[in-house]
């Protein structure tokens, strides 16, 4: 893996970190939501830090350039974490949808409670 | 048997009044209940005038959200069935009288209002649409329907519970097919269906074929690997 390369994952890595640090201090995201974040930023720097570790695992798996590696890595990442946030969407509309039933039918009867009175 | 018909609406003020009193005038000694979709038009607000029980909700949550919210009424109330008559005014509620009659005689779960049972087949893609989706219902369930996007079905108290609260048994042909599967008892009954009386149709040519798919992979594919779970 290149120099820049590095730098550039290193950067990126430091610059997550900050932000999710900022972002939990301000109270805008909860310990278990920034787990995830955290844990990526910390791979990505100790693949920065440690390029052997890709190398070798490279030369291992048959993968020609070691930046493949990281992308193919990256890619994973991201693909597991729309998974889970789609799973997490869709429960999210599923408790609206209830949500949403439930005060319709509360209102209604409601109403005839009303009429009756 | 006591029936709710309950009446999903979504952008029908021109047509809600008129099906809403044809339901009071045609089929008196039922209850009905009209579901507004989060309608933008004043769908609601024309039913509060009228004094026709609503069932507001303050999203469009689409067909299924709707009627289901109307089983989970019905289920609350102690109904002992739920007949779907759509907003749009092409159904005609004369029929339910005969439908529920043909579900206590037989002792059925579920009673779709076919329109092919006995009235001639004509040739157009919506009707190529249906003649797909009930060939899969008889290839994978072995069971003949000939009108499974039918909206006008009348469901038994058996499932009633299961239609209300499960998010996988939308008012839709893949769950025709799936509690077939199940062993619900399911048979047609022979009605007319008018064009909707005013206003727009849901159903453009891209929406149509995205529901088609949705359709056939959940007969084919999906439901295969649902929990089995009783109805």
């Amino acid at each position: 893996m290149s120099v820049p390369v590095r730098i550039l994952l290193l950067a990126g890595a430091v610059w997550t970190f900050i932000y999710v640090f900022r972002c939990i201090r301000k109270d805008k995201m909860k310990d278990d939501e920034s787990f995830y974040w955290i844990i990526s930023a910390g791979v990505l720097v100790l693949l920065a830090v440690f390029p052997e570790i890709i190398t070798e695992l490279a030369g291992l798996l048959g993968v020609e350039s070691a930046v493949n590696l990281v992308f193919l890595i990256v890619i994973f990442m991201l693909i597991l974490k729309v998974f889970f946030m789609d799973r997490k969407l869709a429960a999210l509309r599923h408790q609206t949808t209830e949500v949403i039933e439930k005060t319709a039918i509360e209102k209604l009867n409601e109403e005839k409670k009303n009429k009756e009175d | 048997m006591k029936i709710l018909v309950v009446i999903p609406a979504y952008n029908e003020a021109q047509n809600i009044v008129s099906v809403a009193e044809e339901v009071k005038r045609v089929v008196p000694q039922y209850d009905f209940a009209v579901v507004n979709d989060g309608s933008r038009d004043e769908t609601a607000k024309l039913c509060r005038e009228h004094g026709y029980p609503l069932l507001d909700l303050s999203a469009n949550l689409g067909l299924t959200g709707a009627v289901q919210t109307g089983m989970r009424y019905a289920l609350e109330n102690g109904y002992d069935a739920v007949v779907q008559i759509d907003g749009d005014g092409q159904h005609d509620p004369r029929f339910v009288p005969e439908m529920a009659a043909l579900m206590e005689q037989k002792g059925l779960d579920l009673v779709i209002g076919s329109r092919f049972l006995e009235g001639k087949r004509t040739k157009s893609m919506r009707h190529f649409g249906n003649g797909l989706l009930n060939r899969a219902i008889k290839l994978t369930t072995g069971k003949r329907i000939t009108d499974a996007t039918s909206g006008m079905r009348l469901y038994g108290k058996r499932i009633l519970r299961t239609m209300a609260t499960d998010r996988d048994f939308s008012p839709e042909p893949d769950t025709v097919a799936y509690l077939i599967r199940r062993g619900a008892k399911v048979e047609e009954y022979p009605v007319v269906m008018r064009e909707r009386a005013a206003g727009e149709s849901y159903l453009s040519p891209w929406r149509s074929i995205r529901y088609m798919g949705h359709m056939l992979a959940c007969i084919f594919l999906i439901q295969w690997f649902r929990k089995r779970r009783n109805l």
